[in-house]
């Protein structure tokens, strides 16, 4: 029986409450997704010299270490926390792999142990900040320090190393995996944005995600375990830090646990021009993948327009409060209201 | 239809439509409230109600027409605005900070941000008195609201309004979570007030409130303004009749009949069961494809039971019991009480059921994305199926699952609440308080839907602070009183004037209960005879 | 459920704030730009005790009143010496050291990385030497700051309590220390700071001349580039009196060349390094005429060339890496460099430490030493098979020190003979 809502005889109203906010979300994320095509064409017509495969190729091999370490950012943030362990996480894995290697270590063995190091940041990370209700910033802040620090000790601040020719392949903008042209580290990219996605939208463990980023106490009833969630969030995001580290490992050739630091603040800053809200329970990767792109054309363009140092720190940050008002307004406030 | 009152009206709307994009929400609105009077409002959800409470809080500004107070035409562009011509609204969700403490709640808004308003000891007098005389402890405005019941909670919000200088205080369903004593306190406050010339906008979808308390009452309906009546004309009749555009409105107060299920065909138990540290233990039976509502004054175990019942909180003592497959297996936490067949439909819509930044569709799957998926990736297609099936089956408008669940109405937002465990198909569907300001018509659909769950085979539990609601839709009633089950009420022994005085701990032949005003209504009052 | 709030009021306020964000920016930007130019001449320095004056700004009396002591053989070690330090008298000339054996200390502001664990093991291995003569009082403690100048003040604070005679401080930040140097020295403590300017002048300071190195390996540059084209300054850390004092000498070479400078700031950072000269080529088509190192450059430079497909300039070096090494020797491409390891600084600052031990006044309160360079003519004699482009030590001094001892004997009066010790720079590992 299906029992319609009996309505009055005038259909005003058509009982419809107002439409919402949708229109100009969808609004938003156009504008979200069309903001690197946009700042494409800035980057060009201002400096021409982008137009060329290995121009072309540099900034995605620079995006694509920078998209990698968000992924992390992105999906903690959708669940109402922060990931303030991506460096110390990126320092690891770089120092391990360049350390191990230098030592005869086959690189498979050295995988699998960054693997399950990442692994075991990612679970205490989740574990801590699920089991005894610490903030997030708070346990990953304190993760970040307990990493850098183990490794130093470990390696006794001698961190330097090397690193198999084919990692360096990886990050070089004139590199081609299978002869297709495109170097690995984007291809590793893609394929990361592709399985992100496809567990995003796809996926039970996506949904809950967004769930618990929404209302952690509605999502415990409707049966999701915060604690698995936030354990996998955090090793999701780790083991995709490592691959970051291992990637500047094969960029850079020398190791350092320090290496990581600047993908702090550029991670947050890709996930909020992104749009994504810092309150959680909303965005997608999708739109970090945007705001990779956007903040590696935008720095590249300062280069491109020789701003000093400065500068380019006053323009970047006008830039994001821009960005963030044009399109990234947060909308859970009002809609709260 | 009324005279309109000689003296200027204290606010007036006056050819007000008002517009989301394409939609009209209200339609050439004409209200006019006059000095100390009690003005009731009434429609069903979607009516334009809370559009009109909107506009006069200073949440939104209308498309055409004009505000007027006191005669004059203003702009309300802000809650502040809405304030300084002393309009004072109290909303039904209960907007309160558990940050900090009850009297902090109560001036939050007051003060700038260098300069205190008022003296700290002026502020807690003056809250003090508004508290303790809706009869709650004056404590509650120096505890944090994180530890108050629903009912305190509105108290405090109750309060923050009515501290402040004010000469219309609208209440948007503020009293649905208020107990019977509370509300009896308030409405004898508001009389005082009334007399003092100030007046108040009563915005209920409680028949009985509304006939005790009301001067005039004004009828939406579809965003329509259909008339306003004087009190003598508000019969609850008169109003439904009006409010639906059919004459038979009144009929859903008839109870279905109940049917007698057998007593021996138990699938949920409470055996030996402890609510609280010093509450006498129980037993309580559920029966095999009844309705067994739970009824009781707030704060007295009720909403404690279904989340016992549900596993979703551990009893201080007993146990509870499903039968699965003919053996009795414990209930030990929610999960393994989903696993076991039960759903919970939780209590606090915003709080514990929905999840604000995802769609309608989302909303309602979240629960049994499982069923549609290998290796934790769901057929999407067969999700939305479901969920179009769902969405239909409860009458969900708009019927778009994409649609932003914070876009739609309180009923209908429940109804997809409900939808979500309805999806699981359980053996026994728990919910707490599911109607709690929800209008009239998602009402009158879910009762139906409930039977037809029952007859189906499905077990319903379901919590209801309106008695009334209880008597339509209930086979039986258990009602709770002081952290227990004070007494279960079926067949003829189930009437209006059992339940109220189960409700207060006293059997049928007693008399009704202290309060006054929210005393017998007119029903079966015949039936009076010891039910234990 | 209360439904959102209309669009009407929402657009109003974001417009309303977009407008406020634009001016905030727009005055930020302004204070900016205003802070950028006002950079007035600063007063001389009035302070009795010590100064506390900014590096890089224009030197004042007092500076050069102390340069006045510095004998002719050393001046070019000192030249541009107001971007990385400021000079002043002895701050120690009422100070009498203690009989021996002294207990050393070693504070440092990170110990994180190769080269400062090199620092320290070579501080170690000269403690070890003056300890079979009888010199050291127990063990030498050490610290780690992690780049925390109030950290490391209260440290340095410790250690004195420890009864420290001699306090080596490795690289601590320009500002913010002068008071824990300032109580060192009343408690009777010597406080020598290494590898980097202060702008304290209550301590006395080991360093090699920055802006002299930056000199010399632009004007080689210049030489290469025929004096044409568009040269590439690889910058360090912004900020950083060290970095900015070789930038400064390099600028002035340029300038004066008639060069196009352009900059990369790579932040002595090789994967930020590499970003930035890939960002730069990306968008630069045209040719570039060479690249100067501020330090840590010259690989991922060379890398960011190659990969991007663009013929390789001449790329200078600067702290003469073992990779960087390894580098000239895969491209072939001739350089230069110099030899700039922790562990020589530290051999510097022992010896200044020991002379004043012994006595000895410095004329004042900063001690600048030239850096041995690495050019085609030695480069065969620095480089060394075990060398790879992911190394990570440094090429040490051909003599074992930067400077022979006699270097400071013009920049020092009276007192005794110090006592002496082998640097064992060339036993250091190469990896």
């Amino acid at each position: 029986m299906s029992t319609a809502i009996t309505q009055g005889d005038a259909p005003v109203a058509a009982a419809s409450p107002p439409p919402p906010k949708r229109r100009a979300v969808r609004a938003s994320s156009v504008l979200v997704y069309l903001s690197p095509v946009a700042m494409f064409v800035v980057l060009t017509l201002t400096t021409p010299g982008v137009l060329s495969t290995t121009g072309v190729m540099s900034l995605l091999v620079l995006a694509s270490v920078l998209g990698l370490a968000a992924v992390g950012q992105t999906w903690a943030v959708m669940i109402g926390g922060i990931d303030l362990s991506i460096p110390a996480t990126i320092g690891m894995a770089n120092v391990l792999v360049t350390t191990l290697y230098a030592e005869g270590w086959g690189f498979g063995r050295i995988v699998l142990l960054v693997a399950v190091v990442s692994l075991a940041i990612g679970t205490a990370n989740g574990l801590l900040s699920s089991l005894f209700g610490l903030h997030p910033l708070v346990v990953t802040l304190g993760m970040a320090s307990l990493v850098t620090g183990s490794v130093l000790v470990a390696t006794d601040g001698n961190t330097g190393g090397d690193v198999p020719g084919f990692v360096t392949d990886a990050v070089s903008p004139v590199g081609s995996l299978w002869g297709i042209g495109v170097p690995a580290a984007v291809v590793l990219w893609l394929l990361t944005l592709a399985v992100v996605l496809a567990v995003e939208r796809r996926t039970v463990f996506g949904r809950r995600l967004y769930a618990l980023g929404s209302n952690e106490r509605a999502a415990r009833l409707a049966l999701v375990r915060p604690v698995m969630i936030r354990v996998v969030v955090y090793s999701v995001g780790a083991l995709c830090a490592s691959a970051a580290g291992l990637l500047l490992a094969g960029f850079s050739g020398g190791a350092s646990v320090s290496i990581g630091d600047p993908y702090l603040f550029s991670t947050i800053t890709a996930v909020v021009v992104g749009g994504t809200s810092l309150l959680g329970g909303a965005g997608t990767y999708a739109r970090t993948v945007a705001g990779v792109l956007v903040t590696t054309m935008f720095t590249t363009l300062l280069v491109g327009l020789e701003i000093g140092p400065n500068m380019q720190q006053v323009m970047l940050g006008i830039a994001i409060l821009l960005l963030i008002t044009v399109y990234g307004r947060d909308r859970h406030v009002a809609q709260r209201l | 239809m009324s005279t309109p009152p000689i003296e200027p009206a204290v606010v007036e709307l006056a050819g007000i439509t008002h517009r989301y994009g394409p939609t009209v929400a209200l339609s050439d609105c004409r209200l006019s409230i006059a000095p100390g009077e009690v003005h009731g409002l009434v429609g069903e959800n979607g009516s334009g109600k809370s559009t009109v409470v909107k506009l006069l809080s200073g949440i939104m500004r209308p498309t055409e027409g004009e505000v007027r107070v006191g005669g004059r035409a203003v702009e309300l562009r802000s809650p502040a605005a809405a304030q300084r011509h002393e309009i004072v609204t109290v909303f039904q969700e209960t907007l309160v900070s558990d940050e900090c403490s009850g009297i902090d709640n109560v001036f939050a808004g007051t003060d700038g941000i260098f300069r205190r308003a008022r003296s700290g000891r002026a502020e807690r007098q003056a809250a003090e008195q508004v508290v303790q005389s809706l009869g709650a402890p004056a404590s509650i405005l120096q505890s944090s609201p994180h530890h108050l019941s629903l009912a305190e909670r509105q108290v405090l919000t109750l309060t923050r309004a009515l501290v402040r200088p004010w000469r219309l205080l609208i209440l948007d369903e503020a009293t649905s979570a208020l107990d019977l004593s509370t509300r009896d306190r308030l409405f004898a406050l508001l009389d005082d007030h009334r007399r003092e010339g100030r007046s108040v906008l009563f915005v209920s979808h409680r028949m009985d409130e509304l006939e005790i308390l009301i001067d005039r009452a004004t009828v939406q309906r579809s965003g329509r303004t259909v008339g306003t009546v004087d009190k003598d004309e508000a019969t609850p009749a008169r109003l439904l009749s009006m409010m639906s555009g059919r004459s038979d409105a009144g009929e859903h107060h008839v109870r279905a009949e109940a049917r007698a299920r057998k007593a021996s065909d138990v699938v949920l138990r409470g055996v030996e069961l402890g609510l609280a540290a010093q509450a006498p233990a129980f037993d309580l039976d559920v029966r095999r494809g009844e309705i067994l509502g739970i009824g009781g004054l707030d704060g007295q175990g009720g909403s404690h039971l279904v989340e016992v019942l549900a596993g979703v909180r551990p009893s201080t003592s007993g146990r509870v019991e499903v039968d699965r497959d003919g053996s009795w297996t414990r209930v030990t936490g929610y999960r393994q009480a989903f696993r076991s067949g039960i759903a919970y439909v939780p209590g606090k819509r915003q709080e514990e059921g929905l999840f604000p930044s995802l769609t309608v569709g989302d909303n309602l799957s979240l629960a049994t994305l499982p069923r549609y998926s290998r290796v934790g990736v769901f057929r999407a297609s067969s999700v939305l199926a479901r969920v179009r099936e769902e969405m239909s089956r409860l009458g969900v408008v708009p019927h778009d699952p994409s649609y932003p669940i914070t876009g739609l109405s309180g009923g209908n937002a429940q109804k997809v609440l409900v939808g979500r465990w309805l999806a699981a198909e359980p053996d026994v569907l728990i919910l707490n308080d599911p109607l709690r300001g929800v209008d009239l018509g998602t009402k009158r659909d879910f009762y139906a839907l409930l039977r037809e769950l029952t007859e189906a085979g499905t077990t319903v539990v379901m919590l209801s602070t309106e008695i009334e609601e209880l008597l339509t839709c209930c086979d039986r009633v258990a009602v709770c009183q002081a952290e227990r089950v004070f007494d279960v009420l079926e067949g003829e022994e189930l009437t209006y004037d059992a339940v109220l005085a189960a409700m207060f701990g006293r059997h049928v032949d007693a008399p009704a209960g202290p309060t006054g005003p929210a005393g017998p209504a007119p029903h079966d009052s015949h039936d009076r005879k010891v039910t234990l | 459920m209360t439904a959102p709030s209309t669009s009407g009021t929402t657009s109003g306020g974001r417009r309303r704030s977009a407008l406020a964000l634009v001016l905030v920016g727009f005055v930020l930007l302004l204070t900016a730009c205003g802070g950028l130019s006002a950079d007035e001449g600063g007063d001389s320095a009035s302070a009795d005790e010590y100064t506390a004056l900014g590096t890089g700004k224009p030197a004042t009396e007092a500076d050069n009143a102390a340069l006045e002591e510095v004998p002719e053989s050393a001046r070019d070690a000192y030249a541009g010496f107001w971007h990385s330090t400021r000079l002043g008298p002895n701050p120690y000339a009422d100070w009498k050291p203690s009989e021996g054996p002294w207990k050393f200390c070693y504070s440092s502001s990170y110990q994180g990385n190769t080269w400062r664990q090199e620092g320290l093991a070579v501080a170690e291995g000269i403690l070890e030497q003056l300890d079979e003569q009888g010199l050291v009082d127990g063990e030498m403690i050490v610290s780690d700051a992690d780049n925390n100048a109030s950290l490391q003040a209260t440290q340095i604070n410790t250690m004195v309590q420890k009864g420290c005679d001699v306090v080596l401080v490795m690289q601590p930040p320009t500002v913010g220390l002068c008071n824990a140097f300032e109580s060192a020295k009343d408690a009777g403590a010597l406080v020598v700071v290494m590898q980097t300017g202060t702008d304290c002048t209550n301590a006395i300071q080991s360093d090699f001349g920055s802006y002299f190195a930056g000199q010399t390996s632009a004007t080689w540059l210049v030489e290469k580039t025929g004096g044409e084209g568009t040269v590439v300054m690889c910058d360090g850390i912004p900020g950083v009196a060290a970095a900015e004092a070789r930038q400064a000498g390099a600028t002035q070479v340029f300038e004066e060349a008639g060069l196009t400078v352009e900059h990369i700031t790579g932040e002595w950072t090789p994967s930020t390094i590499k970003s930035q000269m890939l960002q730069y080529l990306t968008t630069h088509p045209d040719d570039v005429a060479g690249v100067w190192d501020g330090g840590v450059c010259a690989v991922p430079v060379t890398e960011a060339f190659e990969q991007a497909g663009r013929d390789l300039p001449y790329v200078t070096g600067f702290e003469g890496a073992c990779a960087w090494l390894a580098n000239w020797k895969k491209t072939g491409k001739e350089s230069i460099g110099f030899t700039q390891g922790a562990g020589q600084g530290v051999v510097e600052a022992f010896k200044v430490s020991l002379r004043m031990l012994a006595g000895q006044q410095p004329k004042l309160n900063t001690l600048l030493y030239p850096l041995p360079e690495i050019n085609a003519s030695n480069f065969e004699e620095f480089y060394k098979p075990e060398m790879t482009l992911s190394s990570g030590c440094n090429a040490q001094p051909l003599d074992g020190e930067s400077v022979p001892s006699s270097y400071y004997d013009d920049l020092f009066t009276g007192g005794d003979e110090p006592a002496t010790f082998e640097s064992r720079l060339d036993q250091l590992p190469v990896k």
